[in-house]
Formats: C-alpha cells, sequence, structure tokens
C-alpha cells in the first residue's frame, strides 16, 4: 500500500509540470471568463456584476455577432472540407511505393511545421495582394486578377486557401490510416474486377472513416477558433468579410476593452463547440465503420 | 637626484591615487544596476534616433539599463494598455492625446509630472502642458510640435504643369485632381490608408459645423445629416478617381504604402509633420501644404499642437532612472541632438535651442511648421475613442467599397452604433 503510495506520488511528480500548466493556464482562466462573463470590466477598472445583460446584448444589439458567427461558419464550411480532400488526396499518393517517398513526406509536411504562424500570414497577403505574385503570374497570360484580398468578394475564399495548405498534420494521420486496410481487401477487390475508383469508395474509404472523423472533428474546432491568418492579412476586413468570431472576441477583449462582453462570447463559442462537435459524434454512428465492427 | 623627502612625497601621491581609483571603483560597483523599460512606437528613423540616445544615456550613467520596447502604430496601444492594466507597463511610454478617453476615469496610472522630484520641466509652456492633462493632472512630457498637412508629388504635379499655389479649399483640391487626370486619367488624386480617409472627413465635419468632432462630454459635434452630407462627398470621390480605388487601399496598415503613390502615380496624400522626412526619400520630389479647409471655418478641424508624449508609469520601481533617462531625452544637448525631430519640433525649450544651435531645423521642417502654424485655429479636443474609429472606418468602407451602401444607410447606422458607445464615456 504505502509503495503504491510512493509510486503514486513519483507519477504526480512527473505529471507536475502538465498539472501546473493545466490549473494555471487552462482551468483558472476556463473559470474566470465564466465569472467576469456576467461583469462589465474594463481592464483599467474592477469587474461590476451586470448579470446576463452581455448574453442579452450579444443577441439583441450587437450585430457584429451574427455577422462574425456567419463568416465563421462559411470559413468552417469552405476549408474544412477543402484542407480534409487535400490531406486524403497528398496522403494516398504519399502512400504508393515510389523512390524517396520520405523526402516526399517531409516535405508536404512542412507547411504544417510552419502553422498559422504570423510570417506565413505576411507572405500570403504578398502574394494575394493587388499587385502581388498571384496576378503578376495571371497577367503573364493575359488575365487581370482581382484584388484577392481587397475585394470582398474574394476575401474569404483567399484565407481559406491558406489554412487548406497547412494540411500536413490531418495528412499524416489518413497516411497511417491508410497503411492500417489490409492489403488482402484490395486484392479481393481487383481478383473481383473491382476499378480503382470503386476500391476507393467501397475499401478505402469506409475503413479510414474513423481518422475522417477525427480529422473533421479537430479540424472543425480548430476553423472555428481561427484568428492569426485573418487578423494578420485582412484584421477581418474589408467590410467584416473576413470577420471571424475569434476576431470579434480580440477587438472586444484587447481592442475596446470590453473583457466582460469577449469573455461571454468566448463561453458561446464554447457552446457552440459542443453542439457542433456533439452534432459530429451523433452523426458519425450512421456513416462511420470500424473494421472489427464490421466483420 | 631625489632626495629622500621628494621620494616620500612620490610614494605618498601614489597611495593616494591608488585609494582614489579603489574608492572610484568601488563607488562605481557600489552604484546600484537597475533597468528599466521605455517603449515607444514609430517608424525606422525614430526607432533608430530613439535606440541611439537610451545607449548614449546608458553611457553616461552605466548604472542604468534601459530596455528599448519599440514597434509600428498598430497594436502598440493594445499592447500598452494590456500591460498598465495588469502592472506590467513600461517605466516610461509614448502616448498620444487621442487615448485620453479611455483613462478619464484611471489617470492615477500615470506619475503626475509637475510632483516628480528632480523631473526638469522648466522648458515646457503651461500651453504646451495643457496638451498633456487629463482631468486636472499633467500626466505627460509634451514632445514635438504637431499637426497633420497634406504631402504631394511635386514632379508629378511640374509634370502635368498643375500648380498647387496657396491654400486649397476643398472645391479646390477636387479640382486640382480633376485638372490632373484630364491630362492624365491614370493619375490617382488622393490615397492612404482607412486612418488617413477618416482625418481628413473628421476635418471637413468640424468645418462644416465649428464643433469639435466629439465634445470632452462625448457628443458628437455634428449630426447625421451632416456625417451623410460628408460621406456623400468622399462617396463621389471613391466613384470617380479622386480618392485611390479602396479595394487595394482597405486593407493598408501603414501609412504610404500604397504601390501607386510610392511610383508617384498619386497626387496628394497627407501626413503628420512629425513623419515629414519619411516623405524625402521618395525616387520624386514632394511638396507639402495645408489641410484643405471650407473658406471662413472657425476650426479647421486639424490636430495641431504637441499630441505626442512621454509618459511616466505611476508605479515605477526606480523613479529616479526614469527622471534621469527622462532629462537626458528632453533636455540634455546629447539626448535633444540624438532624439532630433523625431518626433516634432521640440516644445521643450532647451531642446529647440540645442537643435537650433547646431542648425538642425531644416527649412523642410520650417515650412511644416509654418503650414500648421497657419492651420491652427485654437486648440481643438481630438478625443477620438477606438471604436467610433473604427465605425468611422466602416462607413467609409460601405460608400468607398464598390456595390455598397448609400451614404444615408451608412451615416444613419454609424450615428446609431457610435452614439451608444460615446455613451459610455459620459
Amino acid at each position: 500500500m504505502s509503495s503504491l503510495t510512493k509510486h503514486n506520488r513519483v507519477a504526480y511528480l512527473y505529471i507536475a509540470p502538465w498539472l501546473i500548466g493545466f490549473f494555471c493556464l487552462t482551468l483558472v482562466p476556463f473559470v474566470s471568463t465564466f465569472v467576469f462573463s456576467f461583469t462589465d470590466y474594463s481592464v483599467l477598472r474592477p469587474p461590476t456584476f451586470v448579470g446576463l445583460a452581455n448574453y442579452v446584448k450579444m443577441f439583441t444589439e450587437d450585430d457584429l455577432f451574427p455577422k462574425s458567427l456567419w463568416v465563421t461558419t462559411k470559413y468552417v464550411f469552405i476549408s474544412v472540407p477543402l484542407k480534409l480532400a487535400f490531406a486524403l488526396l497528398v496522403a494516398i499518393i504519399l502512400n504508393k511505393n515510389i523512390k524517396g517517398i520520405g523526402l516526399y513526406r517531409t516535405i508536404y509536411y512542412m507547411p504544417s511545421i510552419f502553422g498559422g504562424s504570423v510570417a506565413l500570414s505576411i507572405l500570403w497577403r504578398m502574394l494575394f495582394q493587388g499587385d502581388g505574385f498571384i496576378n503578376r503570374l495571371l497577367a503573364t497570360v493575359g488575365i487581370m486578377g482581382p484584388d484577392w484580398l481587397g475585394d470582398q468578394r474574394f476575401s474569404l475564399i483567399t484565407i481559406s486557401l491558406l489554412q487548406v495548405w497547412q494540411f500536413g498534420s490531418s495528412m499524416v494521420l489518413f497516411l497511417a490510416a491508410l497503411k492500417q486496410v489490409p492489403e488482402y481487401l484490395y486484392e479481393a477487390a481487383r481478383i473481383d474486377g473491382a476499378g480503382k475508383l470503386r476500391i476507393f469508395r467501397s475499401i478505402t474509404l469506409p475503413l479510414i472513416t474513423p481518422i475522417v472523423f477525427f480529422n473533421l472533428v479537430m479540424q472543425t474546432v480548430n476553423a472555428f477558433q481561427s484568428f492569426t491568418t485573418a487578423f494578420v492579412i485582412t484584421s477581418g476586413g474589408p467590410l467584416h468579410s473576413t470577420y471571424l468570431y475569434a476576431i470579434l472576441l480580440y477587438d472586444n477583449a484587447f481592442k475596446y476593452f470590453k473583457m466582460g462582453y469577449a469573455s461571454a462570447l468566448s463561453w458561446v463559442l464554447f457552446m457552440i463547440l459542443m453542439v457542433v462537435t456533439g452534432f459530429l459524434f451523433k452523426s458519425s454512428s450512421s456513416w462511420m465503420h470500424y473494421m472489427d465492427t464490421e466483420s | 637626484m631625489f632626495n629622500k623627502s621628494s621620494t616620500g612625497r612620490s610614494t605618498f601621491a601614489k597611495i593616494v591615487a591608488i585609494a582614489m581609483l579603489c574608492f572610484a571603483v568601488g563607488g562605481a560597483f557600489a552604484q546600484k544596476q537597475t533597468t528599466i523599460r521605455m517603449a515607444w512606437w514609430g517608424g525606422e528613423t525614430r526607432h533608430k534616433a530613439t535606440v541611439a540616445a537610451a545607449e548614449a544615456f546608458m553611457k553616461k550613467y552605466p548604472n542604468i539599463t534601459v530596455k528599448t520596447e519599440y514597434q509600428g502604430w498598430e497594436g502598440y496601444y493594445d499592447k500598452l494598455i494590456t500591460q498598465l492594466a495588469a502592472g506590467t507597463g513600461p517605466d516610461i511610454f509614448q502616448f498620444a492625446i487621442a487615448w485620453f478617453g479611455d483613462f478619464q476615469k484611471n489617470p492615477e496610472m500615470f506619475a503626475d509630472i509637475k510632483k516628480v522630484p528632480g523631473l526638469d520641466i522648466g522648458g515646457w509652456t503651461q500651453t504646451s502642458f495643457d496638451y498633456s492633462t487629463l482631468v486636472g493632472k499633467t500626466i505627460g512630457l509634451p514632445l514635438g510640435a504637431n499637426g497633420r498637412i497634406l504631402v504631394y508629388n511635386k514632379t508629378l504635379a511640374d509634370k502635368l504643369g498643375i500648380k498647387i499655389d496657396g491654400y486649397l479649399t476643398w472645391e479646390t483640391f477636387a479640382k486640382t485632381i480633376k485638372e490632373a487626370r484630364a491630362k492624365d486619367p491614370s493619375v490617382i488624386g488622393y490615397s492612404g490608408t482607412m486612418d488617413q480617409y477618416g482625418y481628413p472627413l473628421i476635418s471637413w465635419l468640424v468645418q462644416k459645423t465649428g464643433k469639435p468632432y466629439i465634445s470632452a462630454g462625448a457628443e458628437f459635434g455634428f449630426t447625421e445629416k451632416d456625417f451623410a452630407e460628408g460621406l456623400e462627398m468622399f462617396k463621389g470621390w471613391f466613384a470617380d478617381g479622386t480618392f485611390q480605388t479602396l479595394e487595394k487601399t482597405v486593407l493598408l496598415k501603414a501609412s504610404w504604402s500604397d504601390p501607386d503613390w510610392l511610383n508617384g502615380k498619386v497626387l496628394f496624400s497627407e501626413t503628420p509633420v512629425t513623419q515629414i522626412t519619411q516623405h524625402l526619400k521618395y525616387k520624386y520630389e514632394v511638396g507639402f501644404t495645408r489641410y484643405p479647409v471650407i473658406a471662413g471655418a472657425k476650426l479647421t478641424g486639424v490636430e495641431i499642437g504637441p499630441n505626442l508624449m512621454f509618459c511616466v508609469n505611476a508605479k515605477t520601481k526606480d523613479m529616479d532612472a526614469v527622471v534621469k533617462l527622462a532629462n537626458f531625452l528632453n533636455t540634455d544637448p546629447e539626448g535633444a541632438k540624438l532624439m532630433a525631430l523625431e518626433r516634432g519640433v521640440p516644445t521643450n525649450k532647451q531642446a529647440y535651442d540645442v537643435l537650433v544651435k547646431n542648425g538642425m531645423i531644416d527649412n523642410v521642417t520650417k515650412i511644416a511648421m509654418k503650414l500648421i502654424d497657419d492651420t491652427d485655429t485654437g486648440k481643438f479636443s481630438y478625443f477620438d475613442p477606438v471604436e467610433v474609429r473604427d465605425l468611422l472606418h466602416t462607413a467609409l468602407q460601405q460608400v468607398g467599397l464598390k456595390g455598397n451602401v448609400s451614404a444615408d444607410a451608412a451615416a444613419k447606422e454609424f450615428y446609431t452604433k457610435a452614439s451608444k458607445v460615446l455613451k459610455n464615456f459620459k
């Protein structure tokens, strides 16, 4: 018994850095924002209790709240499927036995190492601005490209593409899943005369659905919280066409110093993510397959 | 050659010299090492000058380390206010009068400049201090005399045979651009960031009404109808090429970064006087003139005066070191020379005299100063909350971007929302 306690102590000691980080940097702010969401807190003055006023304001007065939510939803619907499709496509290519495959895998993973960094966002802005590389390239074939970022019709799609470009982590997971698909199933399908598309649709895709589901949940949650890309490239403009929810939250917290309201916004985002994730989990039973349950 | 007594004197002198050296070295070590933080925003030349001044200060006071924290305009205020609120603000920092509104209920975050022992404030007049006074408390050391003026591409104007003589009204401003575009349709009349479209609109509103943009009591000096009229004028200018296509400039974060401006295709932009040196580096020659003004306007609506200041954090742990640094930057001949004109012509007489004596106030600066003198129509309260400014930018984008809202609708939206924001400042 005492030996077990001693072991426990050692274990707790090992995980102490994580526990301290979790309590100080996650749990305390998490609870604090819940408390602050019922206050008027301007940072410069002590918070005052206002009950549900912040939540009421969000749903009745602030027209940027539904607007940013709509922009974010569009962003999620554009970027997540594109990213997953692209990641899967690259994973399928990288699953082939070709010479130097290790190098290719590393190269394709690199954009994800850079992540949604500020430097990458600035580079993206330079590529897509009015006289940027993309428009110069188009000009060489006689096409006058639009102002990809300054024109409201294209700005959201343009920043969504940067999200797609960071497909590496999803791709690695897809690659691992593809490797788990038993070769004998492919052989049997080929003997039965199935074509490549049929094999993909009837064997590969069903068997990797657990990873598709995992990637879908993770990328959806990430996309709902996206901030850096849009903030650095467009600051949410022009005319709020790229005003993602996280920018609304940031503006209220650190630009207008309405910490109470920003806390309420963060809790509503949390609830939205819970509902979306719950929906994905519920829907997964109708399309996700596990090999052991199928066999 | 040496007698006994002279040898003794020599030995005594050596001992005294060594002892003095020991005391000096010991004294230096005995001095407390301290580090203070100094923050500002600005462009490259301001950064270089201020860092050089901080380094010179550290040579003069080796026991004080100045940690410089500098960046561009974008994000400076957000960072500063968050640090101040968290109690981790810099010891001395550059501040703008436009932010006073946020601190009306919290002036205790700033040290009262007039009550800080040892701070040399003799070189400033009370008129200068009026600009850095917040709810009766002097919170900053006023820096250079500043004001906004128009900058134009003189090479382009000369090439087109356009003369920009005398001071412009809004009509002659538009007419000059129309004339230039008639001669060369590829010429763009005016370009800038969203702020650089906002300032002229605010200026026009103040000129039209003769009242401050936002009063000290947080009330608009103009009506929704006035605002709609101004927006309608700007909407026309966005549409007819008087202003640069807004799609091209709406996302610009830095002033004068529009490629068309840098490539000499734009006739006008606007600038604070403190930044005029930036414009002397172009491939083309520039000229300066006054902001357009409605004939007979009581107020020009142009922010004139020392709108920048150095403030001292009331929570600084080493006020003595901060005082030494502030004195060095503002009144010490070496510091004043290094800081030069990077924050405008100094309002501090000692610093101003140093620059005059060293011939550092050039002709361009003198011309710019004359322009802001001629623009000055009395102290203009420039209360400009960030949220209202964002709403102003939204209204401008609504009328400036293609296929959008009418000026009346944009004005209504702005007026309703911004009035609600202002209620928080009453």
